[in-house]
């Protein structure tokens, strides 16, 4: 069985090998990019003049941690946080977790489950993917920031730590498995992967609004804790506070959580 | 000890909602068999096939492939049968090659490489084909390559929904030969067509099925004795008038100046000695087609 759970896996990323380099290069070199960024308003010495024309709507909004992320640092591990990038792969976790629904839409499925295939196969082929995607992406905005920082920092200037790189990757990989696992779990259901898309993308984007309100109207706390955006908090991580250790490894476990669904929705359905 | 057969079916039923796509399904179908299964578009066949295979699951009854259960022991089910989809449902952006190795793999037996030559180049299937996109390929091209693949691995059992569809006619030729090879073989042959002259050249047996429902099950041959034969007598002059009852068994369906038509069931004897003594010129017996005795099955009226 592990030949062709190695076939799928290898079918799979044949297929999607140009989207998935081309994403792993675009962070790379976003990362570079933000670390000469950096280097350039460093040497420059504008930290100071950019966070001083920062108007006070602007910092009662967004708090103290906003004014942190103005200095070398917080530039340096910009992708980390920046909303377009967390929304990319968010969306990147999702497709690649709903291929099921793509080979049931496109029949594929009566090819590949007409020989002596477990059910199981194609969905541990989708999440070992999503979970190899996951690493690949953010390994390669860990290795963007390094190849950045190693190319255009300043000398003399104290580098984030490879622990902190690490853990906002780690981080935003979690984040991609948790959202991915949802996505597997529509996707197992679900007889187009148009339709198991848009539901998983709706439903996630519906919890980071639930995070967005909760975060400055306490009664909508509650609501938030279902929301996985409420357990990724990558800012405070880059302004040097930490984060419980159970915020990734609940992440994780949403992920696994909605792989156990997959699998037995998959193996109940007709197809 | 009991014969495994290829396909043993019993009671099966599906449902979608308040649909009855299949109901009470019951039928065998015997090792070197060439089995057709007819019906409209719509009356159930695709739905059995899956069954067969598992990719749907049923909501009454039970299957059996050489003995093993199709929900319980689908593994080894899907291990002893090759299918070909209604609708090949390739990836556009994988080649030919990619496709059938791919499905090698996954099949979990290996393909043994001369008999794969021969699927290839039967179908006229040549490596610079197999080696483009099946993006590139006509509705043909890829009805072939979904041949190849489903016979590949020479399983036992073949279940091929309506196989030569969208074929030339030397490829369905080529199809029915080796349907024809394949029986000499001892495999077993289940499919589903709507080419009923087809059917009748290569299938032993035939199932009709109606609105998921078993009409008719006979062989070929039970089938030609189902419908007359129609006998036309020709004379050499004038014809006379028809006797109005000629022999238990003939029926004058009528008659030409010079030419007698005629029903017959049972032996033409009885009609050999009424026409003793008249100035017969010839005497044709046309067999029924398949298509006169099976289709009004199609539309509900036997």
């Amino acid at each position: 069985m592990t030949r062709a759970l190695a076939a799928l896996i290898g079918h799979s990323v044949r297929r999607n090998r140009a989207l998935l380099g081309a994403t792993a290069a675009l962070l790379v070199v976003f990362q570079s990019l933000a670390a000469l960024m950096a280097a350039s308003f460093e040497q420059a010495g504008s930290f100071d003049e950019i966070a001083a024309m920062v108007p006070d709507f602007l910092r009662q909004a967004f708090g103290p941690s906003f004014l942190a992320l103005l200095t070398f640092d917080g530039i340096v591990l910009l992708g980390f946080f920046h909303f377009a990038v967390i929304a990319f792969l968010v969306g990147l976790a999702i497709a690649v977790a709903t291929e099921p629904a793509s080979e049931v839409e496109h029949r594929f499925n009566d090819l590949l489950l007409a020989r002596p295939l477990p059910r199981w196969v194609p969905i541990a082929r989708s999440a070992i993917l999503l979970a190899g995607v996951a690493l690949a992406t953010c390994g390669a905005m860990c290795a963007g920031t390094w190849a950045g920082l190693a190319l255009f920092a300043p000398e003399g200037i104290d580098w984030p730590s490879p622990r902190l790189i690490l853990s906002l990757g780690g981080l935003m990989a979690a984040l991609m498995v948790c959202c991915g696992g949802v996505a597997l779990a529509i996707g197992s259901a679900a007889r187009r992967r148009g339709v198991a898309g848009a539901v998983a993308g709706l439903l996630v984007f519906a919890l980071f609004l639930v995070d967005v309100v909760a975060r400055v109207w306490e009664p909508a706390m509650l609501l938030a804790r279902l929301s996985p955006f409420h357990y990724f908090d990558p800012i405070l991580l880059a302004i040097g506070q930490p984060i419980p250790w159970w915020n990734p490894a609940l992440l994780l476990f949403a992920g696994t959580a909605g792989l156990a669904v997959a699998l037995v929705v998959y193996a109940r359905r007709d197809l | 000890m009991p014969e495994l057969l290829p396909i043993a079916i019993d009671n099966l039923g599906k449902r979608y909602g308040r649909a009855q796509a299949l109901a009470g399904l019951s039928l065998e179908v015997h090792e070197g068999e060439v089995f057709g299964f007819l019906g409209l578009n719509g009356a159930g066949k695709t739905t059995t096939i899956r069954l067969l295979l598992d990719l749907i699951r049923p909501t009454a009854g039970n299957a059996r492939i050489f003995g093993h259960d199709c929900r319980a022991a689908s593994l080894e089910v899907r291990r002893l049968v090759g299918y070909l989809p209604g609708e090949p449902p390739f990836l556009a952006d994988m080649t030919g090659e990619q496709l059938l190795r791919l499905l090698e793999r996954v099949g979990g037996r290996r393909v043994d490489a001369a008999w794969r030559a021969e699927l290839v180049e039967r179908f006229d299937l040549p490596a610079r084909h197999l080696a483009r996109r099946v993006r590139d390929y006509s509705t043909g091209m890829k009805r072939k390559l979904a041949l190849v693949q489903a016979f590949q691995h020479d399983p036992p059992l073949l279940i091929l929904d309506e196989p030569t569809e969208s074929l030339d006619p030397v490829m369905q030729e080529a199809v029915w030969a080796l349907v024809a090879d394949l029986r000499a073989r001892g495999r077993t042959v289940f499919l589903s067509s709507h080419v009923l002259s087809e059917v009748e050249r290569v299938c032993t047996r035939v199932g009709v099925l109606r609105e998921g429902r078993l009409v008719l099950l006979a062989s070929i041959d039970e089938l030609r004795e189902l419908a007359p034969r129609t006998v036309v007598v020709r004379f050499a002059s004038e014809a006379p008038p028809p006797p109005p009852e000629i022999a238990p068994g003939l029926k004058v369906i009528g008659s030409a100046p010079a030419a007698w038509n005629l029903e017959a069931r049972g032996p033409l004897g009885p009609l050999l000695t009424r026409l003793a003594g008249l100035d017969v010129a010839d005497l044709e017996v046309r067999e029924p087609r398949l298509e006169e005795i099976v289709v009004p099955y199609y539309r509900g009226a036997p």
